[in-house]
């Protein structure tokens, strides 16, 4: 009768196991799909017994595309919107109301768009005309508001334009030419904002992390409104200010065309707006002048070597511009950066660098999709542990 | 509202898993509201309270955003839902019920038998937690039903209210708030 115990022992420890593990399984596909959409699940829910399954055979990629997936799209509705709103406004704020921007950021994502249409991109993402909502304009945001208002679905709902992005302007640079990012970014000012914008917010380097860290910077392009002379003392600006300006204002002049006047985006071809070549008091003659769309990348050295650019660092035009930033190892990581703090709540430490940086390559690998991007952050170790004896990837 | 600003910060001190506890933020809250009690944000009986309340919800989900105002929000916001909840349930044949599936709605407090409290309490932790109560957040739910049944009448209005205020214990708790 020996072996019988020892059968019905290993039957009862396999079961206890069995279903010891099935639990840790169910436990992690719950809080994967939290990760993933910002809502628990729905108690029974179809979507999860699929996730267990999934996760059950090592497949938590495919877990996580099926809680995006899911009848409520709240992937769309929360995490997405989340990720994006705080994309269109000086402080970064996630309650900024829907915009264009927001809908370019979540159309690209859902059709599987190469995410460096977000810089480079000539299109532009809108609610379907039998919604009835106010057409999109230059001039007012009144189309995104209503979508938002009307409780409009930002999965179903959301067509993109057969016009690209403006019918009545002859440039489209993705978000850097929605209405959106020039209601944050140009208004008034002296368009330095644009360019100090798409720095933190598609690099993730502030003013302060991107600023020559030593090394002399050309100050060819620093325009006339900087003072070189400041209560007397020259010093300054060669120590201070030319190592943010020496950068900006020679990567300002792509945005020389760009404005934003009575509440629209405008674009003047041949024409300079007055604020690019301010003259305050204490201005200097010899400064630069803004005659066109010109524009050299020097934010190469020390620090600024990390952002690894690649192709041409001069240029001419928004739409260029935008392609070095897009095409840079330091816009990948910044999506990843960015992914990593809106889906695991924290942002990630200096000391995940590597992880970061392996991410970014899967990115790049997948074709630069969003939507593969929040699944691996959300299955990433990382940022929540897989349950023991589960396994895919790291 | 001290106790449970002190259990969040605790909890989070010694939380040591990869990802950060945080709050829901003021889009997740009402949608994991809307998800657990199936009545859409755009509900009129609802959807007044989160434009309400929306401004003193957390914005980023940091859990230093609790707050007093954060908490009587939710507690406004909660108080929405569940009304609304226990209406739409009300004319229901039990097994069709998204929640409450052993209430009689016609019956009063009588029928919270330590059987039915057991049930109510596992079904309502299952929508709210995704899993039943713990022995000592049974005994905490429990307590509230005591307290709340406590001296009042016989009448079946009483039942609706126990409900309400159960419901609105679990969309407060601190396990339904943590992101």
């Amino acid at each position: 009768m020996g072996w019988i115990k020892i059968f019905l022992l290993c039957v009862v420890s396999f079961s206890a196991f069995a279903n010891d593990a099935d639990e840790k399984i169910h436990q992690y596909a719950k809080k994967l799909f939290q990760r993933v959409t910002g809502v628990p699940p729905a108690p029974q829910s179809s979507t999860l017994t699929r996730m267990e399954m999934l996760i059950a055979q090592g497949k938590r990629l495919e877990a996580a595309e099926v809680a995006m997936n899911d009848s409520e799209k709240n992937f769309y509705s929360i995490r997405l919107r989340n990720f994006a709103a705080p994309m269109t406004n000086v402080e970064e704020s996630p309650s900024e109301p829907f915009n264009d921007l927001q809908a370019l950021v979540l159309g690209i994502a859902r059709d599987d768009l190469d995410a460096r249409l977000l810089l480079t991109g000539d299109l532009r993402y809108q609610g379907y005309p039998s919604l009835g909502l106010p057409p999109p304009s230059r001039k007012d945001n009144a189309h995104y508001a209503e979508f938002e208002t009307s409780g409009a679905n930002y999965w179903r709902d959301l067509m993109r334009s057969p016009q690209g992005q403006w019918e009545d302007i002859d440039v489209a640079a993705g978000a850097l030419t929605t209405r959106a990012w020039a209601k944050a970014f140009y208004s008034a000012g002296t368009n330095r904002r644009g360019f100090q914008y798409t720095m933190q917010i598609f690099l993730c380097a502030t003013k302060e992390q991107w600023k020559s860290a030593g090394s002399f910077i050309p100050d060819h392009f620093v325009r006339r409104d900087v003072n070189r002379n400041i209560g007397g003392d020259p010093s300054q600006y060669q120590n201070d200010c030319r190592r943010c300006h020496g950068i900006m204002d020679a990567m300002g002049g792509a945005f020389a065309h760009l404005d934003y006047v009575d509440n629209a985006i405008i674009y003047t071809p041949n024409e300079i707006p007055a604020k690019m070549n301010n003259t305050p008091e204490g201005w200097f003659p010899e400064g630069y002048v803004t005659r066109d769309d010109t524009w050299v990348n020097y934010a190469l050295y020390d620090q600024n070597a990390a952002f690894g650019w690649r192709g041409p660092l001069t240029g001419r035009g928004i739409k260029k511009f935008g392609e070095m930033i897009a095409n840079s190892k330091g816009f990948s990581q910044c999506m990843v950066k960015r992914t990593f703090k809106e889906v695991c709540n924290r942002p990630a430490e200096v000391s995940e660098m590597n992880e970061i940086i392996s991410l970014a390559d899967k990115f790049e690998t997948s074709g630069y999709k969003l939507k593969k991007l929040f699944a691996m952050v959300a299955t990433h170790n990382n940022c929540m542990a897989a349950p023991q004896g589960v396994g895919g990837r790291k | 509202m001290k106790k449970t600003i002190a259990s969040v910060v605790l909890l989070c001190a010694g939380y040591a898993q990869a990802t950060s506890l945080g709050l829901k933020n003021f889009r997740e809250y009402p949608a994991a509201l809307s998800l657990v009690t199936r009545i859409p944000q755009s509900h009129p009986a609802v959807a007044p309270a989160i434009k309400k309340v929306s401004a003193q919800l957390p914005l980023k989900g940091l859990v230093e955003e609790m707050s007093s105002p954060f908490m009587l929000s939710i507690t406004e916001l909660s108080g929405a839902y569940c009304n609304q909840l226990i209406l739409n349930e009300t004319p229901k044949p039990n097994a069709e019920r998204v929640m409450f599936r052993n209430i009689d709605f016609t019956t009063g407090v009588k029928q919270f038998t330590p059987a039915v409290r057991t049930a109510l309490l596992n079904e309502m932790a299952e929508s709210f937690w995704g899993h039943a109560p713990n022995e000592d957040e049974a005994a905490t739910m429990q307590k509230a039903i005591d307290e709340t049944i406590s001296g009042v009448s016989t009448s079946a209005t009483e039942t609706v209210n126990v409900l309400k205020s159960l419901c609105s214990n679990f969309a407060t708790s601190l396990e339904f708030i943590v992101d």
